[in-house]
């Protein structure tokens, strides 16, 4: 896979995930104001994804933003059933690219895919695009002398007579200028090929940037062009093959007595300024006229801020010397008043207006016929052309859309507003494979290893060798470098720390989905999403919240009637919740539904098997409700597609218990359960105790231990074949470490005291005899592997500062 | 799409696709070519003709499509328009 591909997965998902919630904001808020939001997205999104050759993926895309983007001019609300619509397409694009991700191409399908949704996202388009565009046809200023002046200058005297014609028998003529974003190749549009495309053309042009004077270089993938014509065909056809362009484009009636004016069956015989001068001159009285009108002192600067750059444009592209203009405006704008730089304006048109009709006998460009100086200026003036339309609301509308002055004076130097975004996020963030973050830590962990030798070293020098002055020496250098290797750790923890709200922000579109599928009302409560905990963390979490989430919508929360029963809100709340607490993350999944029963819990526990009547008899409600972790249990009658299948619950826990973690729930019947699960913050650094046994020394991992004691004999009972002791009132088993690890019978010698560490997983307490206890430690703890890979009953190896290896056990695979 | 270079003429074949727009710049970046021939040219895509009419060469041949050559009038055409038969 090439990089550039690679970092367009990254990117899409990102883009996916931040148009479906904005989708979910819109549905449940109803706020218009996050649809550009998503549509950016999608826009970006398309953008992208043309670049590379995945025709279903864009189009579908395309089809989606269209359908958004026909919303938005409409202002219309949406749906339930169109954000279902619009977030099955985000589903499907998710789905393609993981296959791109995968095997690099589409499934065989994906057309057929592409179709039916394409298909659906279209339906109902048709109205709310007429909407728009009529709106949009309202707010133009008609610019069809521009396009059709332009056409017009490179058509034969005959042609352009026939045209004239058929204006004046009633046709309808429609001007074109589409003026493609600088940027449009990367959308994968070609304008030129969409331009051929326009129906009944009677002339065209293409034109090009006036600085192109041949040899200097130019950028390849910027597109610099822009294009006039003239078509028959009615409006909305050519609207229907333009809409995806429309904010590029611009289509107006020509008013047949305008176009007589600017189609003189002799041109160069009348002196009336043509082309490009006309047009200019044109833009530039539009200006001065608008800053001309009172208006109040508020709008006033927003008026010099886009007269200011419309008029530099129009003057930099006819090769005009424009400093004039700045410095009008910035008098105007000091002084508060705009008629400095409406006269400025006035000015620049009169001295332009001559010129042009000096020039009038020599033209322009001999060597290109229909393009070069003439029609350039067309190009931004469509550009300009956009600002006076919008008056008072042109300053917020300029100070988003287009760069400053000095940029925005460079040709071509407006590159659409998605380009800039992205730059701009650029800028600030750097995405690393996680491949080599993952080496960076590793090595770090070898560092803290090497670094934990050097009190040896120290030791080694003092007793081995005598010179005391050197161990001090080293135990200085070595307090020195361990606080360095300190900050440089948290540094690269810090780094792979990732804001919990990156699996939260999953949830609220699989809650939607859910109550609707399962016809509850649901609020989803998220809070904490900022708290953060290690990358491998985060991931570890999905799975587990999500079987939580999918249990406590199917079995916790009640339909609406039910509720409404109990004398609970119709609308049932569901939390989740993060929040950090010393070295761990506590998540918390809430509902107010109808919480777990332990009578209920310990009937079906039975009758699935799990476990025999006395021990039901003899567990507490508090262990009786966490017996739903336990495999194979299911409270629901029926499977269905959302939960109960009797092996949610299980994967939680595993899952839990694979990142170190621990879960726990507290259930009120007809109040609601609240699960919660605390994890390491950082899974990279593992505290673990060391104990000996007999000669050896073996780690256990500290979240496993509840308490170390040392019994007398006396405490000690027998029962059935295990020795077990009373701790608080609690009956423990005891276990020697030395049988479970299978290393003879030598540890538990006939001491008066013996050393139990009392651990607790799986829902049980065990106490674990050893031979004695060693210090608590952090260490780097690294899965065994090669032959050692299928070993039961350790969690890995660590590196111990003199170089020996610890044995990390982990207990619950021990036990038999 | 073919792009190949005779008798110091840059003959533009088939459908010309944005990935050719960097190939048809190369070829006339490395010098030798004073004409191009749109003849076989059964479309152009934006970026390819914008390298063409930053160019400025000559054309020898417009392309068979009506309506391609109604758009490539753009293009400096020094010699017969006619399409070569």
């Amino acid at each position: 896979m090439n990089d550039l591909l690679e970092q367009f997965l990254l990117e899409a998902r990102d883009l996916i995930e931040e148009a479906a919630s904005g989708l979910l904001e819109i549905e449940r808020d109803g706020t218009p104001e996050r649809m550009n939001a998503v549509f950016r997205a999608l826009h970006t999104l398309k953008g992208s994804s043309g670049l590379f050759d995945f025709p279903p993926l864009t189009t579908l895309l395309h089809a989606a933003e269209d359908r958004l983007s026909a919303l938005c001019r409409a202002g219309a609300g949406v749906s339930p059933d169109l954000v279902d619509l619009l977030l099955q397409t985000l589903d499907q694009t998710s789905e393609w690219l993981a296959q791109i991700e995968a095997e690099g191409r589409l499934p065989a399908d994906a057309p057929v895919a592409e179709a039916r949704l394409v298909a659906a996202l279209r339906s109902g388009l048709a109205d709310g695009q007429a909407m728009g565009s009529a709106k949009r046809a309202a707010m133009d200023v008609p610019p069809a002398l521009v396009a059709a002046d332009a056409v017009l200058a490179g058509l034969p005297n005959a042609q352009r007579q026939a045209i004239t014609d058929r204006i004046k028998a009633g046709e309808g003529l429609t001007a074109i200028t589409y003026t493609p974003a600088s940027s449009c190749f990367f959308n994968g549009d070609d304008p030129l090929g969409l331009m051929l495309q326009v129906p009944e053309v009677v002339g065209c042009s293409i034109a090009v940037p006036p600085e192109w004077g041949g040899g200097e270089a130019f950028d390849l993938f910027r597109c610099e062009l822009a294009f006039h014509a003239l078509s028959f065909a009615p409006r909305r056809e050519l609207e229907a093959l333009l809409r995806y362009v429309l904010d590029q484009a611009q289509l107006t009636e020509v008013d047949p007595a305008a176009f007589a004016e600017a189609a003189p069956s002799d041109p160069g015989s009348t002196p009336s300024l043509s082309g490009a001068a006309a047009a200019a001159c044109a833009i530039l009285d539009e200006q001065a006229t608008m800053l001309e009108t009172p208006c109040p002192p508020e709008a006033l600067a927003g008026r010099i801020e886009s007269a200011a750059p419309a008029a530099g444009h129009v003057l930099a592209a006819l090769g005009e010397p424009a400093e004039a203009i700045a410095q009008a405006a910035a008098a105007s704008r000091a002084a508060a008043s705009g008629g400095m730089l409406a006269g400025a304006i006035r000015v620049a048109r009169e001295a332009l207006a001559d010129k042009a009709l000096a020039d009038k006998a020599t033209p322009l460009s001999p060597s290109w016929p229909g393009v070069g100086r003439p029609s350039a200026p067309h190009r931004r003036s469509a550009d300009a052309r956009d600002k006076p339309g919008h008056d008072e609301g042109a300053a917020p509308l300029s100070g988003e859309r287009e760069a400053p002055l000095p940029s925005a004076v460079r040709p071509g130097g407006d590159a659409g507003p998605p380009k800039a975004e992205s730059t701009d996020r650029g800028s600030h963030v750097l995405r690393v494979d996680q491949g080599k973050l993952d080496l960076l830590m590793a090595q770090i962990g070898e560092l803290v290893v090497a670094k934990n030798s050097l009190p040896f070293l120290a030791r080694k020098a003092e007793t081995t060798y005598g010179v005391r002055d050197l161990a001090r020496d080293i135990k200085d250098q070595y307090a020195v470098i361990d606080r360095i290797v300190q900050e440089l750790q948290g540094a690269i923890m810090s780094v792979r720390m990732l804001p919990i709200g990156q699996v939260f922000q999953r949830f609220p579109r699989l809650v939607r989905d859910l109550s609707r599928k399962l016809g509850k009302k649901v609020e989803l409560v998220i809070e904490g999403e900022d708290t953060e905990a290690d990358k491998n963390v985060i991931e570890s979490l999905y799975d587990p919240l999500l079987h939580m989430v999918r249990n406590s919508l199917d079995h916790g929360i009640e339909a609406p009637e039910e509720r409404i029963a109990a004398g609970k809100p119709p609308q049932a709340t569901l939390r989740l919740s993060a929040r950090q607490d010393n070295d761990q993350v506590v998540l918390e999944i809430a509902d107010d539904g109808r919480g777990i029963d332990p009578a209920k819990v310990r009937r079906r526990a039975y009758e699935r098997g799990l476990l025999d009547e006395a021990a039901l008899e003899q567990m507490s409600d508090r262990d009786a409700v966490m017996l739903i972790f336990r495999a194979g249990f299911s409270m629901a009658d029926r499977v269905s597609d959302v939960s109960g299948r009797g092996v949610g619950m299980d994967v939680v826990r595993t899952a839990v218990d694979q990142a170190g973690g621990r879960i726990d729930v507290s259930s009120t019947v007809g109040q609601g359960t609240t699960i919660r699960i605390r994890l390491p913050l950082s899974m990279a650094v593992s505290r673990v105790m060391s104990v000996h046994v007999g000669q050896h020394l073996f780690g256990v991992p500290m979240d496993l231990i509840v308490e170390t004691v040392k019994l007398g004999r006396h405490a000690l009972s027998r029962i059935g074949n295990h020795d077990a002791c009373v701790l608080r009132g609690k009956v423990v088993p005891l276990v020697e470490l030395a049988d479970l690890l299978e290393l003879g019978a030598e540890a538990c010698a006939q001491e008066t005291e013996i050393p139990v560490l009392v651990t607790s997983f799986n829902g049980q307490t065990i106490g674990l005899v050893v031979s004695g206890f060693g210090e608590n430690m952090e260490v780097i703890l690294k899965p065994l592997d090669g032959v050692l890979a299928g070993a039961r009953g350790y969690a890995g190896t660590a590196l111990l500062g003199d170089g020996r290896i610890l044995l990390v056990l982990d207990p619950r695979e021990l036990m038999p | 799409m073919t792009i190949r270079t005779e008798e110091r003429t840059l003959h533009l074949e088939g459908s010309c696709p944005v990935e050719a727009a960097e190939e048809v710049l190369q070829a006339l970046g490395d010098g030798g070519i004073d004409a191009i021939d749109l003849n076989d040219c059964t479309h152009l895509h934006t970026a390819v003709l914008q390298v063409l009419l930053h160019a400025r060469l000559p054309l020898r041949h417009m392309p068979a499509l009506p309506s391609l050559r109604a758009w490539l009038a753009v293009l400096p055409n020094t010699t017969a328009p006619d399409v070569k038969t």
